[in-house]
């Protein structure tokens, strides 16, 4: 499979962007992969892909970051993504009230469909939209440190916090992983030899695979 | 009214402009638009396809055949139920080559049976839009600048393309509050209404919809989009029957066709398509059914296969995103289509679809809550 030839990684982690339509989903992802921003750009029907490698403490990581329709829906084909994932950007927009409201619709979206352990981040997009703002950067603090999120405002258009939103969820994600190798190989009491890629999940799109941070 | 919309365009290298300063009214248009009325980008070679050869030979057969399609239709279309019922052969290879451009809001309107809708509904579109409120309207104006940017129609807030596009959306959603709106829907309309009237494309929307004349569509957009799920899982089983090789591939690298092919089915090819392309296959889509989706998508993968079976999951993904410009040459790509039989095996299928659907509704709810 792709992932045993393709040594240019060392980890490689599925991200899942979800969120209400119309919030900006796709031009994150445009912004982080391609550093593009696209201002008449279609809404996304169904789901699309793309990958970007970068570095986390000295490892190469790839994320592979499915984008999804917003629209409810959808959410019959685009939940089938939630497998495998160990990271979601949930993504609302501050200029509208209501997406940040139906937050906790996703999350509990990514409780039914998606492992316990996943990695989440909050993103406020559009911040460069602030004399629309209809969402205080407190209001979603607030519920971030109440969901156990970690939160931050983002803009596509000025490419303002795209890019540590990702490192960050990217980051812990790569914590969690390490401290669960750490353990299983105190457990075993053996070491891995150097250089091994450790499977997190959804190597190639395997929606079966489960992943090393599910329970 | 802003929006998300004021907005400058970033460094994607596009020409800085501001959206909100638009007002109603002619936009300036300095930039070149193809035959279609997109806008030309620079980076797509040949986003008209055939046209940039043209001939003036080409131009005389094109006149010729315009001739013949309007002696088959007779005036507005009075000939033209007569002509289907004594040669519906001939009508057949007609619109497999191609319906006359200038003629095709016609045409589609006659064999999609929504000009029959249309004269028996008489005043019920007028009274959807003026009358009715629905739901969805917030939601279909989010999305209204977003179908078809590039399109010199839709490009204007709030001009003429616009403002069709939400009443007819609006209408639909009113018609039918079971389906509503849904995400998609807007390009079909769109496409539509380059070609006809507001009033002809909603009517046009319903007879695919409810199934004037072919097997209704709406279960491509009601609650947990079933029809798609079937569509999906027909066109997998086709795939690794008439392209086993590139079946077994697919398996290998856990691709499954929700991560390219949706959208087809969704947008009947009209969301990212060359629109010379999509327009040939609507041709083909109206008379014939949507079993000119499958056929279109399985040539597709046909043309490329020695490719694609090379090709690992993330490339393999990006190409079946990405077909070549020669792909999808029309002239080409149809006849392979035409070519492959799927009407049987569609049946068949469908009827094992519905029959492991019935289990896998309880058992996929089950299994998914146990977490």
């Amino acid at each position: 499979m792709a992932y045993k030839v393709d040594h240019e990684y060392d980890y490689l982690f599925k991200i899942v962007l979800i969120g209400d339509s119309g919030v900006g989903k796709s031009n994150i992802l445009s912004r982080f992969t391609r550093n593009e921003f696209c201002l008449e750009s279609k809404s996304t029907i169904g789901v699309e892909f793309a990958t970007r490698t970068l570095q986390v403490e000295g490892k190469t990581v790839k994320a592979q970051i499915w984008d999804t329709a917003g629209q409810e829906r959808y959410r019959a084909i685009t939940s089938a993504y939630y497998r495998g994932a160990v990271g979601a950007l949930l993504v609302y927009d501050i200029t509208k009230r209501q997406t940040f409201e139906n937050v906790q619709r996703w999350l509990r979206e990514l409780r039914d469909h998606a492992d316990s352990n996943i990695v989440i981040m909050m993103a406020g997009n559009k911040s460069d939209l602030n004399h629309l703002r209809a969402v205080s950067g407190d209001d979603a603090q607030i519920l971030a440190e109440k969901e156990g999120l970690s939160f931050l405002e983002t803009s596509a258009l000025e490419a303002l916090n795209v890019e540590k939103a990702f490192q960050t969820i990217l980051l812990d994600i790569y914590h969690i992983i390490s401290k669960k190798a750490l353990a299983a190989q105190e457990a075993a009491s053996i070491n891995l030899p150097h250089g091994t890629t450790i499977n997190v999940g959804d190597l190639s799109g395997n929606m079966n695979k489960r992943t090393c941070c599910s329970t | 009214m802003s929006f998300g919309l004021q907005k400058l365009v970033g460094d994607s290298g596009m020409e800085r402009k501001r959206i909100d300063d638009y007002e109603p009214g002619p936009i300036p248009s300095p930039k070149p638009l193809d035959r279609f009325g997109f806008i030309k980008q620079e980076f797509n070679t040949s986003p008209e396809g055939l046209s940039k050869s043209r001939t003036a030979n080409d131009h005389e057969r094109e006149e010729r055949r315009v001739r013949k399609w309007r002696k088959m239709i007779g005036i507005g279309g009075s000939d033209w139920k007569h002509y289907v019922r004594r040669k519906p052969n001939v009508v057949k290879r007609r619109i497999r080559k191609g319906i006359p451009d200038c003629l095709r809001g016609l045409v589609w309107q006659l064999i999609s049976g929504s000009r029959d809708l249309l004269l028996m509904n008489p005043g019920v579109y007028e009274q959807l839009v003026i009358y009715e409120t629905s739901a969805s309207e917030l939601d279909i104006i989010r999305d209204i600048s977003r179908t078809f940017p590039s399109h010199v129609f839709f490009q204007q807030r709030h001009g003429p393309g616009q403002r069709s596009l939400y009443n007819v959306l609006k209408a639909y959603s009113v018609y039918d509050r079971d389906v509503g709106y849904v995400q998609g829907m807007g390009f079909l309309a769109g496409l539509l209404l380059l070609y006809m009237s507001e009033e002809d494309a909603f009517w046009l929307m319903v007879a695919l919809l409810k199934g004037a004349v072919h097997a209704p569509m709406e279960g491509l957009y009601l609650v947990g989009l079933p029809l798609v799920q079937q569509y999906l899982f027909q066109f997998e089983n086709l795939v690794r029957e008439q392209l086993p090789r590139l079946g077994e591939h697919f398996t290998q690298e856990v691709i499954s066709p929700s991560m390219y092919a949706s959208q087809w089915f969704i947008t009947v090819f009209s969301y990212s398509f060359p629109f010379h392309l999509a327009l040939r296959i609507w041709d083909v889509f109206l008379y014939e059914g949507v079993k000119i989706v499958f056929q279109v998508g399985l040539a597709l993968l046909k043309y490329c296969h020695d490719d694609l079976t090379k090709l690992p999951f993330e490339k393999l993904i990006h190409a079946l995103r990405n077909f070549p410009e020669d792909a999808m040459n029309p002239d080409t790509l149809l006849p392979m289509a035409y070519s492959i039989k799927v009407s049987k095996r569609l049946e068949e299928l469908k009827l094992e679809y519905e029959k492991q659907n019935g289990k896998q509704a309880q058992s996929g709810e089950s299994s998914g809550k146990q977490k």
